[in-house]
């Protein structure tokens, strides 16, 4: 059942094991956002002043930390999308996968912890909620084990080199651009004139070569004239080296003649030469001879791309190469973008650092995660609802941390509890069941009961709390509850048995 | 059986951090929280322990008794007959090992009202042999589903699901007909269906007077019927290895399907008095050449007889015979003028060589094709187009050749194949023997 769209699973019709039922993942979901609304906007602070004849609305200034909730959401859902396009197998998948992961993920990890390094309380706590809905939404996603979290850490790992890859690339060619420009503009000299032209003619023909191969003209001619064809483009194969060896040569022979003065002898016998040599690296000229070169290695690179997406699925060689081109496509189109839409307030040496040490982090991280399966901290059947579970009790501290009232540092604990209850309830049915069979009041029940001992235990508690705070003193009530959490775990011990074992019945 | 769950261990992990973290940021919020993963931990020991309940299942399997390839509606009910509810209650129906479930779940998830039932429903595709029902997996866990207990409560109704090869076949003496023969031919004589009328001549039965003519022309008129021939036909079913494929796991195989056809073939020449000779290629048989062979022959023995043969070919699973020495025996044993029909997925070329040289010896050929092919891949859909290209080259041989789909019900699928065969151009007196009575 696709509550919000198109599903980015593709479940088996028995025994699918990794996603809990959609009812039990959205009464977690719905549960997780809206107390990070709460948290975010403070509800209970805001009020209505009666000044005159209209009334004007209170907002106070905790409630600003409301815009970092959309972004937060946006840059989870990006993430976890992009690692669930990452077990895909098509092309376009993966590269659409590539491009919203890394970007997404650096984001995420990236102003979380600079978050966590300016302001530790809020750090925690919008670094707990961002955990919980990665988790919530993996496992809506079916990527929330450590399966499907290796091979987006390594495309992800492809794709970070690809970009440095591309970087150097690309950074060598502006210079060089920079460098021919400078030296075209700036040379009187016709023996040099006449070296960069031959050197033009030599990279045109190779570029020419190399489009010529890739074009697919012989697939496109008639068959009856395909062995004309065949022999026009032998030729042109046939010239185009020619004249690439011949640049060579030029190039070495002009140099060697300039060597033995014999040029300095020819402008002064015949002084048109000289004119006509500076001619050859004129713009008009090289821009011709460029041209013709690069358009046919740009028409050859298209035909490339165009066989390569319309080719059918071969996993492997899809994996290699989507991170690739999208190590292109960053370097080009999303790092300038991403640096112009940097907070001004941060130096830019904090995002080129964001951007260099950000995909190691979350690489780190996701490390971290499979290895957590692999040891066992979290279970490997239910990680994603033990991630989100995890992330809501830090989310717990951070909003004591930050001095959110009493009611929403328990409202955030029970969430906790729920969010593990009820996934771990949907899982369970999801391995016994399968898909295919209606369970939506089965799950919906079990969610009403676990909802109801958390709003008594909120209710118990925030009365409790509340009595801390008016009646009894700071210091010896809080030694009080110390020993009475204490003392509640002590009495567990006989209990070891009953709560040491699986983690998902 | 019961059993404690135990998935609230991370419960005390979180009480455990949120006290510490409390303590160390001396937060009394934070102590007070952490009470809150143990209140959840107490509310599951609460509610834990064995789960009371009586359930009444009830089963029924419609049609049970079934041919092949039959889609069999299975119904569960599950009723709670205790005096409380149940929150959570699990129920996985056991259907046979043999048996695909073709639609609907046999599983569900529901919470019981004291009184209350559950039905679950599907659909199960026959397979030749007696399926049995095991009784149910139910799991009913605790309020919390802190405990769980599961039960194999006894079934009302039925517990089996038998499919046999004859499970439509009436006897043979409630079917036949007073006519000699099925195949009808172009040539007028005593029959069933009306061919044209003549001049009287005496000594015509009374009952083929046409008494409308006489009253309007005062003439006597005799009235042709379309002649009804007995033809000896040797049924040949295709029980190769490579035939004992099935379109999906826990669907019948397309020898399945074929001895089912030729059973109901078998059934209905024999009704309609023809005689009827059974072989099956592809099996180490005890007959000539090691083909499973029953002469031509007439009656309800003959009958029986073929569905032990057929069933015996649905149950080889050994290697194929020598196939050509069995189809160039067959020939030799089958008497002249007699008519062979094959049955046959033709997933090789094989049934398609025989086929021309029965043709080419002059003995009438039909050919009836279960369909087991599965084309909704690029593979399946290739073997597809080889089969059509098979089923074109036995048409193209003057055989009747039948592709018989799936969903496509059986005697029309027969009476196409056998009925309209004697009326091809040419055909009509090939392979029939006797003549009207």
């Amino acid at each position: 059942m696709a509550l919000f769209g198109p599903r980015l699973d593709r479940p088996t019709a028995l025994g699918d094991e990794g996603r809990p039922r959609a009812t039990s993942l959205t009464v977690a979901s719905v549960l997780v956002f809206g107390l990070l609304v709460v948290a975010t906007t403070c509800p209970w602070a805001w009020g209505i002043r009666i000044d005159g004849w209209i009334p004007e609305l209170i907002i106070p200034s905790c409630a600003g930390l409301g815009q970092l909730t959309l972004g937060l959401a946006t840059a989870t859902g990006l993430t976890t999308a992009g690692m669930a396009l990452l077990n895909r197998e098509r092309f376009v998948s993966l590269f659409i996968g590539q491009v919203i992961f890394l970007p997404a993920g650096t984001a995420l990890v990236g102003g979380l912890g600079l978050l966590v390094f300016v302001s530790p309380a809020y750090g925690l706590l919008f670094a707990g909620f961002a955990t919980a809905m990665v988790a919530l939404a993996s496992s809506w996603t079916d990527t929330a084990s450590a399966e499907s979290v290796r091979p987006a850490l390594f495309q992800e790992g492809m794709t970070y080199l690809s970009i440095l890859l591309w970087g150097f690339f690309v950074a060598v060619l502006a210079l060089s651009v920079f460098l021919v420009r400078a030296v075209v503009s700036g040379s009187t000299q016709p023996t040099v004139s006449l070296v960069l032209f031959l050197v033009f003619v030599f990279v045109a023909a190779f570029c020419f070569r190399l489009g010529l191969r890739w074009l697919p003209i012989r697939q496109l001619t008639p068959r009856s004239k395909r062995d004309a064809v065949d022999t026009t483009l032998g030729r042109l194969r046939l010239a185009s080296t020619l004249v690439a060896l011949a640049s060579v040569a030029g190039v070495i022979v002009t140099v060697g003649l300039a060597i033995f003065g014999v040029f300095s002898l020819l402008y002064g016998v015949v002084p048109p030469v000289a004119t006509l040599f500076r001619a050859l690296s004129t713009a008009p000229v090289v821009v011709t001879v460029f041209g013709i070169g690069l358009l046919a290695l740009a028409g050859g690179v298209v035909a490339l791309l165009l066989r390569r997406l319309t080719r059918p699925v071969d996993r492997t060689s899809n994996r290699v190469i989507a991170p690739f081109v999208a190590g292109l496509f960053l370097t080009i189109g999303m790092l300038p973008f991403t640096f112009s839409l940097l907070p001004i307030p941060f130096p830019p040496f904090v995002a080129i650092v964001l951007v260099i040490v950000g995909p190691i982090a979350l690489y780190l991280l996701g490390w971290t995660l499979v290895l957590a399966e692999y040891v066992g901290v979290l279970p490997s059947r239910a990680g994603g609802p033990a991630l989100a579970a995890g992330g809501m009790v830090v989310a717990t501290i951070g909003t004591a941390l930050v001095g959110l009232p009493g009611p929403v540092v328990l409202a955030t604990a029970a969430v906790a509890m729920v969010v593990w209850d009820v996934s771990a309830f949907g899982l369970g049915v999801t391995a016994e069941l399968g898909h295919m069979p209606e369970t939506r009041r089965l799950e919906l029940f079990h969610a009403l009961i676990v909802l109801g001992v958390g709003v008594v235990a909120v209710v118990g508690l925030s009365l409790l709390d509340l009595l801390r705070t008016t009646v009894a003193g700071q210091r010896p009530i809080l030694l009080a509850a110390a020993l009475a959490v204490l003392g509640v775990l002590v009495l567990l011990v006989p209990l070891r048995g009953y709560v040491v074992g699986e983690a998902v019945d | 059986m019961n059993q404690s769950s135990t998935r609230w261990r991370g419960a005390v992990a979180a009480a455990t951090l949120l006290a510490v973290v409390g303590l160390a940021a001396r937060s009394g919020a934070l102590l007070l929280a952490a009470l809150v993963p143990l209140s959840y931990l107490g509310f599951a020991f609460a509610t834990s322990g064995p789960v009371d309940a009586t359930l009444r299942v009830t089963r029924r399997v419609e049609p049970d008794l079934v041919p092949p390839g039959t889609p069999v509606h299975v119904t569960l009910t599950v009723t709670n007959d205790s005096e409380h509810g149940l929150s959570d209650v699990r129920v996985v129906d056991a259907v046979p090992e043999d048996l695909a479930v073709m639609r609907g779940s046999p599983r569900t998830g529901v919470t019981l009202e004291p009184g209350e039932s559950a039905t679950l429903e599907y659909v199960v595709v026959a397979r030749r042999g007696v399926h049995d029902f095991e009784p149910p997996r139910v799991r009913i866990r605790s309020l919390g589903g802190a405990s769980v207990s599961t039960l194999r409560p006894p079934v009302e109704g039925s517990t089996e699901l038998v499919c046999r090869l004859d499970a439509e076949a009436p006897p043979i003496d409630d079917q036949g007909s007073q006519f000699v023969g099925q195949l009808t031919t172009s040539d007028p004589g005593p029959g069933l269906t009306f061919h044209s009328t003549r001049e009287y001549r005496r000594g015509d039965d009374a009952k083929r007077i046409d008494w409308r003519n006489y009253a309007k022309r005062n003439e006597l008129a005799t009235v042709n019927y379309e002649r009804r021939l007995a033809a000896t036909v040797v049924v040949v079913v295709d029980a190769r290895t490579v035939s004992r494929t099935a379109p999906g796991p826990g669907r019948p195989t397309a020898v399945e399907l074929s001895a089912y056809a030729a059973t109901h073939a078998v059934r209905d020449l024999l009704g309609s008095g023809h005689e009827v000779g059974v072989a099956v290629i592809g099996d180490d048989g005890p007959g000539p050449a090691g083909l499973h062979w029953l002469p031509p022959a007439g009656g309800e023995g003959q009958r029986s007889q073929a569905v032990d043969v057929f069933r015996d070919a649905t149950e080889a699973t050994g290697r194929s015979g020598d196939t050509d020495r069995q189809l160039t025996e067959l020939l030799d044993l089958t008497p002249p003028g007699a008519q062979l029909a094959l049955f046959s997925p033709l997933l090789d070329d094989l049934p398609v060589t025989a086929l021309e040289t029965w043709r080419s010896q002059g003995f009438p050929g039909v050919v009836l094709s279960p369909d087991v092919v599965t084309d909704n891949t690029v593979s399946g859909q290739f073997e597809q187009v080889q089969r059509y290209t098979r089923l074109a080259r036995c048409q193209a041989t003057g055989a009747r050749t039948m592709d018989w789909r799936r969903g496509t019900p059986l005697p029309f699928a027969l009476e196409y194949a056998f009925a309209a065969d004697a009326r091809l151009p040419g055909q009509g007196q090939v392979g029939t023997k006797g003549g009207a009575r």
